[in-house]
């Protein structure tokens, strides 16, 4: 799986980077002929000290010296250049990923996010795009760097003598061999540990977020010891990557220690046969060396590309799911288009769960009625409303707008024509005026900013701030009442030309006098429009109302004769005014 | 967020001092581990002294004896050095690991304990990145960068000291490269510390606002706000790509600047034997130890100048950590709060969330203990407010609070809060059982009070209906059950700890007339001779209430008892008769 991953990844966001790694090959790979030309003059040098000094050579050594010193110098621009033309794509790559999984997740089904659990998947998504960013440049530079410096020096090495240069890499088959044995494990211990910081993470994101709440009820204690649990894990599973990692390292530095030691002896004696001379022992020391940095960071490419492999597949899931869209295979029958709204026999279970929240739902809506939906808490009132929203995908051929089956239909255009205020309000931290021109297609002019706040009924809030408009207002709404969050979220209706109106519970953080103004201003959009309400004198407005109990349409009606036949909806109603006696 | 400030590279070494209370408790384990340094670098250290002997006596005089005990020399400290490294990276990494896990903790605590206004001012998802991902980067920068640095140095020591034995001259010579060196790293991680300072702070916003997307997603999705998302999101990740693009160019240039050098420096060496006026003359045993040691020289040095990246990193995740270390926004107090009677009072106290805006204006009222008190009014006129400071969640109030009599100046806010209960207007749900999400994992509260303040608050009804009822794992937030449903858990919360006051904003908005009918009487019943204070907009609730405040724009226009009122006729009956005003049986 992996694999397919490693190449879809590649095939988005690395190929296209190409120029970028080629000049940085090109550079790299004439860095490494430097560094490997500078052993080459030294060992010269070193040469003709042991045969003593002929005066023809004494004028020659010094430049040799110099051109040491000059190849330095041209060292330090090529290989910055090396670094930074390999290192810049990963950034690259990791920003068009992160922009590109966004955009999908955006519009990944609802489900989705049910099923992962919003924290885990916000640390699949800030955490592990990273692993895969030191993989393709980290990863890469390593990964040439070996291949260049084994080819030089291997032929360097060759060169000299053959059977020396094998005995002297023996030591890294050995090395290849433990490589095996340890890398499985390694991978095991490095997924658990992602695991347990992306459990870490999600645990502290729920502390933060609701910090408020838990500081009101003083819980404090009992949230820090949620965390120091996961917290103990990530160091149980840290102790376990460590050891392998320090059984492992210091190896690969012991054996490139073998490998000299193998030289010294061996070439030692090929020396007192007068088989090479003292001056190639040197340069296959400085070989060694050269050969030591990168052959230690076999290891680390290893432990990079299992850490990318175990980063893939945890965002395997938002590049393999079906995203939002129309489903062409379900072209139920049109229903009659002189109904705004009809859902036929629907039946739904939320995925994942075996309860049925709607049982056999049967409902038309004319054109421009005004429907009021009430019922106990739990039965079934904002499930209709996330279903006519495609946020939850009903059964085929069951609900329809204007006669259409509403599956057939591309979710965003759907949306497009409903406006939905949700019951549970969400702002984002910035600025008011940012707030409500949310999701417009073009920048509404400050007139009908103004406009829809009056109709909302917090114009007057918003102008008494010192910064109005331009008022941070906080992490959620934070620095805004109950109240004024919920009108704010209810001017971005204002802000729309909807066909379809769906309001859920929206008026609860009102008083009385507000909510009555909004009713009225709800009514001057001409819409469809459908009210979820525990209040009597919202539901007493409407043409019909329906009341659901356990996902069932128990009875509907105009709600004076449903409180005739259900006295339990009365209870409490009943003293509440009708506010349209209010505004006279 | 405070703005990334680049300090001096040597100021930050002194950051690192700040370390030490934390790994005080580690402090056996790393003498024992600093002991083994030396060790590593003697070792080091007669590599090339092993070499230079074999060779010129060796090789040279074709002495098999000597080589063959030069290699077996050599190879016993290969093996030495491999296991006293192994032993001294375990136990260093492991007192890091400890000390992360304990730092990290403490952070955790510091953050929960900081007030409300601090957390007004800050997004949380820059929060959570300070306690997680700042701290990964600190742990993996100590583990694979500060720490083995050390054993670097130590090495370079060993390859400086070797260099003087063998020859002083030469050794003068390469040393003059040094100060050089330290110039460029002085310079580099400035630069370097700055840009990553920059990345640190851009990608906590980011991750704000990733945060803040995904969780209102079904928002952007239904008002298809999908390119205002993007777009925000696109520019927030191109800066942190900008802000990290700039180090990689700083930590480049550092790091084969100083790998030149290296090279210069042999070839000065070289040079200097070489030189046509040179009159010594050096074995080729010496030369060839010698370039060894100018390799131990600069092996460390480059592996220095590769981890400046790391350390600079692990300066930068000090310094935001200690960032908050150093915030002392506390709320302060930290008197015993016995709350015996319930009585609550305010003294002209005023309060401006931003001043000079006022929020309150000189209130005053009080609440008998086991008393109920209205607080009514407008959206936006302070009710919230009011009960967050009765609460001590927000402090800088003037005028005087007083619990039984006492100053809540003087009591400790935390345990404060165990008295009272607050149901408030934003509900949360955790992730974890019903009974977890009731009790919030307090050991004081049972099983059977938890099930039992479900039962007052009809929630009861719809537990036993989940799967596994009271062991039912909620999602996050929530997400899988209605919103009246979270709105009695909270309730049952609420209840479950059976304080003396209890608060109540709008606890019941979201609940249907029937459930609600049912509670209020439950309450009446559970919270007789117990201080109620609630916000309300039902009528019916408010009438049953002892006394009412009527609120607007902060400021307390009457109070008195429903009747009282109703007889002053002012502004609450002017309310209450707007209200009334066709529906004469409310009154019944
Ligand atoms: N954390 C905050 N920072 C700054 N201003 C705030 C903060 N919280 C509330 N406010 C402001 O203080 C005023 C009073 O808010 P409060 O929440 O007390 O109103 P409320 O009477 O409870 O209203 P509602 O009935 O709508 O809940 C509002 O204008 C609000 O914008
Ligand atoms: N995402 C979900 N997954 C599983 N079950 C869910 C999910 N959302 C809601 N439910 C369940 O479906 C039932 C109906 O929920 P819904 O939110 O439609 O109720 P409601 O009538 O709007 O209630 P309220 O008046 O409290 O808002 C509830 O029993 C709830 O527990
Ligand atoms: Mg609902």
């Amino acid at each position: 799986m992996s694999q397919t991953g490693m190449r879809r990844f590649a095939k988005l966001f690395v190929f296209e980077l190409w120029p970028w790694y080629l000049g940085g090959a090109a550079c790299l790979a004439v860095t490494n002929m430097i560094s490997l030309e500078i052993p080459q003059l030294a060992k010269s040098i070193v040469n003709h000290l042991h045969e003593g000094l002929t005066t023809a050579d004494g004028d020659q050594l010094p430049k040799l010296a110099l051109a040491i010193m000059g190849l330095g110098l041209a060292q330090i621009f090529v290989r910055s250049s090396s670094r930074i033309l390999i290192f810049w794509p990963g950034r690259k790559l990791e920003a068009s990923s992160k922009s590109y999984i966004f955009r999908r997740v955006m519009r990944l089904p609802q489900y989705f996010f049910d099923r992962f659990g919003m924290g885990d998947l916000i640390s699949r998504f800030s955490n592990d795009l990273g692993q895969l960013r030191i993989f393709f440049a980290f990863g890469v530079l390593q990964i040439l760097n070996l291949i260049f410096i084994s080819a030089f020096t291997l032929y360097q090495m060759l060169k000299v003598h053959k059977y020396l240069t094998l005995s002297a890499l023996a030591p890294i088959i050995l090395m290849l061999i433990i490589t095996r044995i340890i890398m499985p494990r390694m991978q095991a211990f490095t997924r658990k540990n992602q695991e347990a910081v992306g459990l870490l993470t999600n645990r502290v994101t729920e502390t933060f977020t609701n910090i408020h709440v838990i500081q009101t009820n003083a819980s404090e204690r009992s949230f820090l010891k949620l965390i120091a649990e996961e917290n103990e894990k990530v160091y149980a599973t840290d102790m376990k990557v460590l050891l392998l990692r320090t059984l492992f390292f210091p190896l690969m530095t012991a054996l490139t220690g073998l490998s000299q030691l193998i030289v010294l002896f061996y070439g030692g004696y090929l020396v007192t046969q007068g088989l090479i001379s003292i001056g190639d022992i040197l340069a296959f020391n400085i070989y060694l060396s050269y050969l030591a940095f990168p052959l230690t960071s076999i290891g680390i490419i290893i432990a990079v590309y299992q850490r990318s492999k175990t980063a893939l597949e945890r965002i395997e899931p938002f590049f393999t799911s079906d995203l939002e869209h129309a489903r062409q295979d379900s072209a139920g029958a049109l229903a009659s288009s002189a109904l705004q709204v009809e859902i036929k026999n629907l039946s739904f279970t939320y995925p994942g769960t075996e309860h049925s929240v709607l049982n056999e739902f049967n409902l038309s809506i004319h054109v421009g009625e005004m429907l009021g939906v009430c019922g106990a808490v739990g039965s079934g009132k904002s499930t209709l409303f996330s279903i006519l929203t495609r946020l939850y995908d009903p059964p085929a051929g069951t609900v329809f707008l204007d006669g259409k089956d509403i599956l057939t239909e591309d979710p965003q255009d759907l949306r497009d024509k409903i406006a939905y205020a949700l019951q549970k309000v969400h702002l984002f931290s910035a600025t008011l005026k940012e707030n409500l021109s949310f999701g417009l297609k073009a920048t509404p002019s400050p007139e009908a900013l103004t406009a829809a706040a009056r109709s909302a009924q917090i114009l007057k809030e918003i102008e008494g701030f010192p910064e109005q408009w331009e008022t941070q207002i906080g992490e959620k709404g934070l620095r805004l009442s109950g109240g004024q969050k919920q009108r704010l979220a209810l001017a971005r209706v204002f802000m729309r030309r909807p066909k379809l109106l769906l309001l859920d519970d929206v008026l609860s953080a009102v008083d009385n006098l507000t909510e009555a103004r909004l009713i009225q201003e709800f009514r001057r959009l001409n819409c469809t429009m459908i009210i979820n309400s525990h209040r009597g004198s919202v539901l007493d407005l409407c043409d019909r109302v329906l009341y659901l109990k356990d996902g069932r349409i128990f009875d509907q009606g105009p709600f004076p004769e449903l409180i005739g036949r259900h006295p339990e909806l009365q209870e409490e109603i009943h003293e509440q005014a009708a506010p349209e006696t209010i505004l006279g | 967020m405070s703005k990334p400030r680049p300090k001096r590279f040597w100021a930050d070494l002194k950051d690192l001092v700040r370390l030490w209370p934390f790994l005080k408790a580690h402090k056996k384990t790393l003498i024992l581990s600093s002991c083994l340094i030396p060790v590593i670098s003697v070792l080091q250290m007669s590599v090339p002294f092993i070499l230079k002997r074999t060779i010129d006596q060796g090789v040279l005089k074709g002495d098999f004896h000597v080589l063959t005990l030069g290699a077996l020399a050599y190879l016993i400290v290969v093996i030495v050095e491999y296991c006293v490294r192994a032993v001294q990276t375990v136990l260093t990494s492991r007192a890091v690991f400890q000390m992360i896990r304990d730092m990290r903790m403490s952070l955790i605590d510091h953050i929960m304990r900081l007030s409300a206004r601090y957390h007004d001012k800050n997004l949380s998802g820059a929060l959570v990145t300070r306690a997680t991902s700042d701290f990964d980067n600190l742990s993996e920068s100590l583990n694979q960068g500060v720490l083995s640095s050390v054993v670097d140095l130590a090495v370079l020591t060993g390859a400086v000291v070797g260099l003087f034995l063998l020859d002083w001259h030469l050794a003068l010579i390469t040393l003059c490269v040094l100060p050089f060196v330290l110039l460029t790293i002085n310079l580099f991680s400035k630069a370097l510390k700055q840009s990553m300072l920059l990345a640190r702070v851009k990608i906590a916003a980011l991750n704000a606002y990733t945060q803040e997307c995904l969780y209102g997603v079904n928002t952007v999705k239904v008002l298809s706000g999908h390119k205002d998302s993007e777009q925000k999101f696109d520019k927030l990740t191109l800066e942190y790509r900008d802000a990290q693009m700039k180090s990689v160019v700083a930590d480049a240039v550092l790091f084969s600047l100083l790998d030149g050098i290296a090279s210069i420096t042999i070839g000065l060496v070289l040079w200097f034997t070489v030189r046509p006026s040179a009159e010594t003359f050096l074995s080729a045993g010496i030369m060839i130890a010698f370039v060894q040691y100018v390799q131990n020289l600069f092996d460390p040095l480059k592996q220095l100048a590769n981890k400046i990246a790391m350390l600079q990193g692990a300066f930068t995740a000090i310094d935001r950590v200690f960032s908050i270390f150093d915030t002392h926004e506390f709320i302060g107090g930290d008197g015993p709060a016995e709350i015996l009677m319930g009585k609550v009072e305010f003294v002209d106290v005023s309060f401006a969330y931003n001043p000079p805006t006022p929020t309150l204006q000189n209130l005053n009222f009080a609440i008998p203990s086991g008393d109920s008190l209205a607080l009514v009014g407008t959206t936006g006129s302070g009710k919230s407010t009011i009960i967050k400071l009765l609460s001590k969640l927000y402090t800088g109030y003037e005028g005087e609070i007083l619990i039984d009599d006492q100053p809540l100046n003087a009591m400790d806010g935390v345990a404060l809060r165990r008295k009272i209960a607050i149901v408030p207007q934003d509900i949360v749900i955790f992730k974890g059982s019903v009974s977890f999400n009731i009790g919030l994992g307090e050991p004081e509260i049972t099983q059977a009070m938890i099930e039992e303040a479900a039962k007052y608050v009809e929630a009861d009804r719809f537990i036993q209906k989940l799967p596994g009822a009271y062991n039912y794992q909620l999602r996050e937030g929530g997400d899988d059950i209605s919103v009246g449903q979270r709105q009695l858990i909270a309730f049952a919360r609420a209840i479950a700890r059976n304080p003396k006051i209890i608060i109540l904003d709008e606890a019941t908005s979201s609940v249907d007339p029937a459930s609600d009918a049912i509670i209020q009487k439950a309450i009446e019943k559970l919270f007789t001779g117990r201080t109620l204070i609630v916000i309300a907009h039902r009528l019916s609730t408010i009438r049953r209430c002892d006394s009412i405040a009527v609120l607007e724009k902060g400021r307390i226009l009457e109070t008195g008892a429903h009747d009282e009122l109703i007889r002053k006729q002012g502004k609450y009956y002017s309310l209450h008769e707007k209200l009334l005003h066709d529906d004469p049986d409310a009154l019944a």
